[in-house]
């Protein structure tokens, strides 16, 4: 059985609208700063795992936003293993993210790597959540460019050549992906 | 309705009539830029009423004067006129601001806001002509306001520039005023409409002519609007102007040749007659060199801005492919593109601009560790670039997918790799760039984000490639209207 529910778009927005917010509050507060990535994390986690009552009823729930990026439109799904994957990764995540606010205490640049942390996060949870290949997609792009801003952290000879490699990786993964997604696409959509 | 019903001409005599008046402003600086910005404001509100009101009735077919053809100039004013007219309006008034605003880089604003407005007035009849002559004036004025606004920076390389761009442009205007000469040879008429119908009747009687004719319009447009290979002009011309001139010259300039040599072909010639000429497949041709050259050559740039200049070689690439591949998804792709390459190139100009201004650096070998000095500039700088690479999100990532989408409609799926192709090299030489910038080791030189007022223009460029990233479906109408004109 299927239903919609647009709540199901929330584990995604609230960690990316919440990186803004920790990007802007991190020049401030270091408190505040970790506080919210924290909270990004156990919010994502939280609104994920209020559908479990919905998803052990065997229903899936799906949002469709056909007319966002025409012609091929942005959708969201989650079924018993998209649940189990987006609980399991926000769950994960959070337990990094409290570790991170001990360990990261002597590493440079944490008003960076906190917003991109959290930004990764929703493209994570886009990816897991989507119900397209068009989508995922889009998530699989967000997290990839975010995550390389983690990747050169320590900003060394090795990590920027690590880097630049994972870099010019993504293009050409996620195009992959996109042209795996339009041969159905040429074949019968239209 | 008698609402805009002038609009078409008062666009073109608004933006006149601020061309004349700004110099004899002499020093007043608030007014210049008043009437300066006015007319852009006027101007972009008629054509935002303009653009309502032919996708509420249907194409507006304005004679000037009162004059009906054939004896009177006639201005058409389509969807793909409107939407020309809408993204010339637009873009060119941020630019204005930024103009007015931004770093002073030219002696007498007075003298230098009356080329910009005659050149902005110019484009945008010629987007909206209906009669070849009166479009050959138009690009008369524009070619020359265009190389004036290089020149006008007075330096060796910028006067070298110019003067290579008006010896090429001169010899692009020279074959279309004899390929308009051939067509009213044949036709007997310089109205759009007029000649669709006679060539009908004629075109089998002077075939050659008609081939010659085609061919020379093709090139002096080609040379015009730097399809590969005849862009030899451009990277010079656009990395030596005044940075608001590189904006416009990039953004806009290049594109409204494209514009018009498609509104020839389907007003002028017919979709019949266009066919029968394998213009299509030279499109393809040349737009997968232009593709492939265009960014081979910027990855070897050192200098920003001649780096961004060959860049736009390749994007004019992409706007030809979609009219090459001709059909609804691959011509949506390249009149999107239009809209899409003139905010993001523009935004990528003016920041590297104002990086030029504020760092006095130009090359990319010394950008390490500037993204950390001036935060803001190169944040825009980023998303500029993310567009160009066609990040999801973004809108050079809408105009890429069209495309691809069009390429796999028409079964040519060595097209939709090409795009892929050029985005992963596009990827190749804008990521170091930002890599550098903002992760690379600090250098001594002195930099600082400019005044807010100087960065606002830039930061609305920002924001509209944003937009059109998510929310295509503002353009959608125009664009596929645009479309149908060709692909009936």
């Amino acid at each position: 059985m299927q239903a919609t529910s647009y709540a199901l778009t929330l584990p995604v927005m609230v960690p990316l609208m919440l990186a803004v917010v920790i990007y802007a509050v991190g020049q401030r507060s270091w408190q505040l700063r970790n506080g919210l990535s924290v909270a990004a994390a156990l919010s994502s986690f939280l609104l994920v795992v209020q559908h479990y009552r919905t998803i052990m009823a065997d229903v899936t729930l799906v949002a469709e936003f056909p007319e966002l990026l025409p012609p091929l439109g942005v959708s969201f799904r989650m079924d018993h293993l998209g649940f189990l994957v987006a609980a399991v990764v926000s769950f994960v995540w959070l337990l990094v993210t409290i570790y991170s606010t001990v360990y990261m205490v002597k590493e440079h640049a944490k008003n960076r790597y906190y917003p991109f942390s959290v930004l990764t996060l929703a493209g994570a949870m886009g990816v897991i959540l989507s119900g397209d290949l068009f989508t995922f997609f889009l998530f699989f792009e967000m997290m990839s460019l975010s995550a390389y801003v983690l990747v050169i952290h320590e900003e060394t000879a090795e990590a920027m050549r690590a880097g630049y490699r994972y870099l010019m990786l993504i293009p050409a993964h996620t195009k992959r992906f996109l042209w795996r997604r339009s041969c159905p696409y040429c074949a019968g959509a239209n | 309705m008698p609402e805009f019903m002038h609009a078409p001409v008062l666009i073109v005599a608004v933006l006149l009539l601020a061309a004349f008046i700004t110099p004899l402003l002499g020093k007043r600086q608030a007014a210049t830029n008043a009437v300066f910005l006015g007319a852009g404001v006027v101007a972009l509100v008629l054509s935002v009423g303009m653009t309502l009101r032919v996708l509420a009735q249907g194409t507006l077919s304005y004679p000037v004067g009162g004059w009906p053809a054939p004896y009177g100039i006639v201005v058409l004013v389509d969807v793909f006129a409107a939407y020309s007219s809408l993204v010339l309006a637009t873009v060119a008034l941020i630019i204005f601001w930024f103009a007015a605003f931004g770093p002073r880089e030219v002696r007498h604003n007075g003298a230098y806001f009356t080329l910009i407005l005659l050149l902005t007035a110019a484009m945008q009849g010629m987007v909206m002509a209906g009669d070849l002559f009166n479009l050959f004036v138009f690009i008369e004025i524009s070619s020359l306001a265009a190389i004036a606004i290089i020149a006008i920076k007075g330096t060796k390389e910028s006067v070298e520039a110019s003067f290579r761009y008006l010896v090429l442009s001169a010899l692009g205007s020279g074959g279309l005023l004899f390929s308009i000469a051939l067509i009213f040879m044949i036709t007997g008429h310089l109205n759009m409409d007029y000649i669709r119908t006679t060539l009908m009747v004629t075109a089998e009687q002077y075939p050659l002519n008609l081939l010659t004719s085609i061919g020379l319009m093709v090139v002096g447009f080609g040379v015009k609007a730097a399809l590969f290979p005849m862009h030899v002009w451009l990277p010079d011309a656009h990395s030596n102007a005044p940075t608001a001139s590189s904006a416009l010259l990039s953004g806009l300039v290049v594109k409204v040749y494209i514009i018009a040599l498609m509104r020839i072909a389907y007003l002028a010639l017919g979709l019949e007659i266009f066919a029968l000429f394998p213009i299509r497949h030279l499109f393809l041709a040349l737009s997968t060199g232009a593709l492939v050259a265009g960014s081979v050559f910027a990855m070897v740039q050192d200098n920003v801005k001649r780096l961004l200049a060959f860049s736009t070689v390749a994007q004019v690439g992409c706007i030809f492919l979609g009219f090459g591949l001709f059909n609804q998804r691959a011509i949506e792709g390249g009149v999107l593109h239009i809209l899409n390459h003139a905010v993001m190139k523009s935004l990528l100009f003016l920041t590297a601009g104002v990086i030029i201004h504020q760092s006095g650096i130009k090359k990319l070998s010394q950008f390490s560790g500037l993204g950390r000095k001036m935060p803001l500039t190169f944040a825009a700088f980023t998303i500029g670039a993310m567009s160009m690479v066609g990040v999801p999100g973004t809108a050079g990532f809408i105009s890429k997918l069209y495309l691809a989408l069009g390429a796999l409609d028409a079964d040519m799926l060595v097209f939709a790799v090409l795009i892929l192709i050029s985005s992963l090299l596009n990827a190749a030489y804008y990521f170091p760039i930002i890599i550098s910038a903002f992760f690379g080791r600090d250098s001594d030189a002195e930099a600082t984000d400019p005044a807010f007022a100087v960065l606002a223009p830039v930061a609305v460029l920002a924001g509209m490639v944003f937009f059109f990233g998510m929310f295509p479906s503002l353009m959608v109408p125009l664009v596929r209207q645009t479309a149908l004109l060709f692909v009936r």
